[in-house]
């Protein structure tokens, strides 16, 4: 019987030792932070690409090197934003959030509205504001308040295979967002471009059904998803009804793939391999494009509908100052530099970070952006800024994206109407308009 | 069902733009071994291997001890409120995880165990109920007859539990071995929320770095997930046997 017992012992006790050996490796942080006396040290995680991380990791360096009584240490969380909101949750929450983030214009609403994010504007008094773009900042700054400060400006137009375009021969859509296209045109070239089946299948233009890529369809018709202050939902208004059932059309005729087809095959792999005519997307598809060299392409505005005006959504990610830090100043302190002349210059170098708010930087430096595209062609991002909106992003937003998408994906596969789903979404998307 | 895998190896070794062509090779041509090479260089695969293994393996070896142990009393032992006991550990798996990822992380930040590896071993250690329910029930349908001749044969409880109930349990303890193994290895939320630093990341967590806010590189996100994959294949193909009782014994896959 003692043997037994002293076996036992033995055994947890190697595992006892095992498990404090291997923890004593993890536990360091806390006494590298206090090793730097009278040092304040900030937090800061983001979520990004890993190509990415190398622009992000310079601006912060540039900060911590300017700064010397502020050390700012960055964490780069794995995944996208849903992993980005479940951590900062949990450490808001816990009240150990980090200092600065950088979130999604997605998410703003949600975070602002629950107050977890500290309002700046009592320290960003000293800002030029008219030195960056308005449309950036107007959404962040509501009565006085400002829970984020633009980081980055991504806005969508038409992405085109110019050698499809040349074969069909389809003259080269205009690059001046006054004179775009029509929701004709964009019809006509499209029905030229769609040929073949099975594996040589090609499309005209991607049509996408989401809210956050399709609602400039709506404004340029003259319509909107909500209303001016989000207390009603528009989508059945006729002008709205009008541009979806265009866009079913579009879907109906085999010119866009169903909803079904890109599942297997996601739009952009679809351009990049020369099958798709159009793709009606964001900034962001430009890295991956610019490694295109199986044909040539080009960048136009996204057509327009009866209004006659064209319009883009802007994507306007922002920097945060998590509610419960305990250095806000520094921390406002370090978003401002992160976009001054300095910090907005390095992020051009590296091509990242969307379009800079700094109008100077975004004009200074068009050389070095949006390449390969021709001069004209780099004209057709700089003037989208002027021609965008931001998306009525609202507190519940991931849940009138469900709403939505659940008609839509059903209008995509033509088994509904597009006017009878506005009608069916309008008095739901009401209700969760309500509920913030 | 072999299909996926066979997609994830082939992609791992196509060059970017090759990925999505149609119709698509299976084998393709050039072959991108550098994919590996790139994959394990950009980010720290070694370090979060290492992490990995370690979690998983003292989580392993410490749940089927606990849980041994604890289905040993339930199965063999008479206490007061063994039954009650034994239903509020039941009822403790009804509740599903996220409900108290919040809570558990702000518990665990009060003792500064935030971004250690702490909270991914305690709590799977010492509070597996799926895993005291399965070797109960196993640990029960071993005959009385077998303690008794231990008990004839002057053993006390400890040395019954060691030396007649647990190598009677191999099978059960094979199996929730692996489904234990498994389950960390490839666990992503918790240490999501528990690690900050890269060097402390877990394989998961690495892999899922690879995919990028608007793209992802296809063929280095298959290349490091084959590269986490072995241990699993080495664990399934070394453990096949039990754990196909496993799956008889609990109606479970891993």
């Amino acid at each position: 019987m003692k043997k037994m017992i002293f076996k036992l012992t033995f055994v947890s006790c190697i595992v006892a030792l095992f498990i404090s050996g291997c923890a004593s490796g993890g536990s360091s942080s806390k006494e590298e932070v206090a090793g730097k006396e009278g040092k304040i040290t900030l937090r800061m995680s983001i979520v990004a690409g890993t190509d990415e991380m190398s622009a992000w990791q310079s601006i912060v360096d540039a900060f911590n090197q300017s700064h010397p009584e502020t050390e700012i240490k960055l964490e780069r969380l794995p995944g996208g934003w849903n992993e980005y909101i479940q951590k900062m949750t949990a450490q808001i929450a816990a009240g150990n959030p980090p200092d600065i983030g950088r979130v999604g214009a997605a998410y703003m609403p949600m975070f602002s509205s629950k107050g977890q994010l500290e309002d700046l504007a009592p320290y960003t008094g000293d800002l030029k504001i008219e030195d960056y773009y308005s449309s950036a900042f107007d959404q962040y700054q509501q009565n006085g308040k400002m829970y984020g400060v633009p980081a980055g400006i991504y806005t969508m137009a038409m992405y085109y295979n110019k050698d499809m375009f040349e074969k069909a021969g389809i003259p080269e859509p205009p690059a001046d967002w006054e004179k775009a296209w029509t929701f004709d045109d964009l019809k006509i070239a499209a029905a030229k471009l769609s040929s073949g089946k099975g594996a040589n299948k090609q499309y005209g233009v991607y049509v996408n059904l989401n809210p956050e890529r399709a609602t400039q369809y709506l404004w340029t018709n003259g319509g909107d998803l909500f209303n001016e202050d989000k207390s009603k939902s528009m989508i059945n208004s006729p002008e709205s009804k009008d541009a979806l059932a265009y866009l079913q059309g579009l879907i109906k005729e085999g010119y866009s793939p169903t909803p079904a087809e890109t599942q297997t095959m996601p739009p952009d792999q679809l351009f990049q391999s020369g099958k798709l005519g159009m793709l009606i997307e964001g900034q962001w598809m430009m890295p991956g494009f610019s490694k295109i060299d199986k044909f040539k392409w080009g960048v136009a505005p996204i057509p327009m509908g009866s209004s006659g005006k064209a319009f883009t959504p802007n994507f306007v990610d922002a920097y945060v100052v998590y509610k419960g830090s305990k250095h806000v100043k520094e921390a406002a302190e370090a978003i401002k530099f992160f976009i001054s002349k300095e910090a907005e210059n390095i992020l051009v170098d590296k091509n990242v970070g969307g379009m800079p708010v700094l109008k100077s930087v975004a004009e200074s430096r068009k050389e070095d952006m949006f390449n390969p595209l021709s001069p004209e062609e780099k004209e057709v991002w700089f003037q989208s800024v002027e021609f965008s909106r931001a998306i009525p992003f609202t507190n519940n937003w991931q849940e009138v994206v469900d709403t939505i998408m659940k008609k839509m994906d059903l209008v995509g596969l033509n088994q509904l109407h597009a006017s009878k789903a506005a009608d069916d979404l309008a008095p739901e998307l009401d209700a969760l308009l309500k509920q913030k | 069902m072999v299909t996926p895998f066979v997609w994830m190896v082939s992609t791992s070794l196509k060059g970017e733009g090759a990925v999505f062509e149609y119709p698509p090779k299976i084998i393709p041509n050039p072959l991108h071994f550098d994919n590996y090479k790139q994959a394990w260089t950009t980010l720290p695969i070694g370090l979060a291997y290492l992490n990995s293994l370690k979690i998983a393996v003292i989580v392993t070896a410490g749940s089927l001890l606990t849980c041994s142990m604890a289905g040993y009393a339930f199965a063999k032992m008479q206490f007061v409120g063994q039954k009650i006991l034994f239903m509020l550990l039941l009822a403790t798996m009804m509740i599903p995880g996220q409900v108290t990822l919040i809570p558990m992380f702000m518990w665990f930040s009060k003792i500064n165990w935030v971004n250690t590896h702490w909270p991914l071993i305690i709590p799977p250690v010492l509070s597996n109920a799926f895993g005291v329910f399965l070797l109960r029930q196993y640990m029960s349908s071993i005959p009385k007859e077998l303690e008794d001749a231990g008990r004839v044969d002057g053993l006390n409880p400890w040395q019954i539990y060691w030396k007649i109930v647990l190598p009677n349990c191999k099978p059960a303890l094979a199996a929730l071995g692996i489904f234990t193994f498994m389950g960390n290895w490839n666990n992503f939320l918790t240490p999501l929320i528990y690690l900050d630093d890269q060097k402390k990341f877990t394989l998961p967590l690495i892999i899922a770095s690879f995919q990028g806010l608007y793209s992802t590189d296809w063929p280095l996100l298959m290349a490091a997930s084959c590269i986490s994959l072995i241990p699993v294949l080495l664990v399934y193909i070394f453990a096949q046997r039990y754990f196909i009782e496993g799956i008889t014994l609990s109606g479970m896959k891993g």
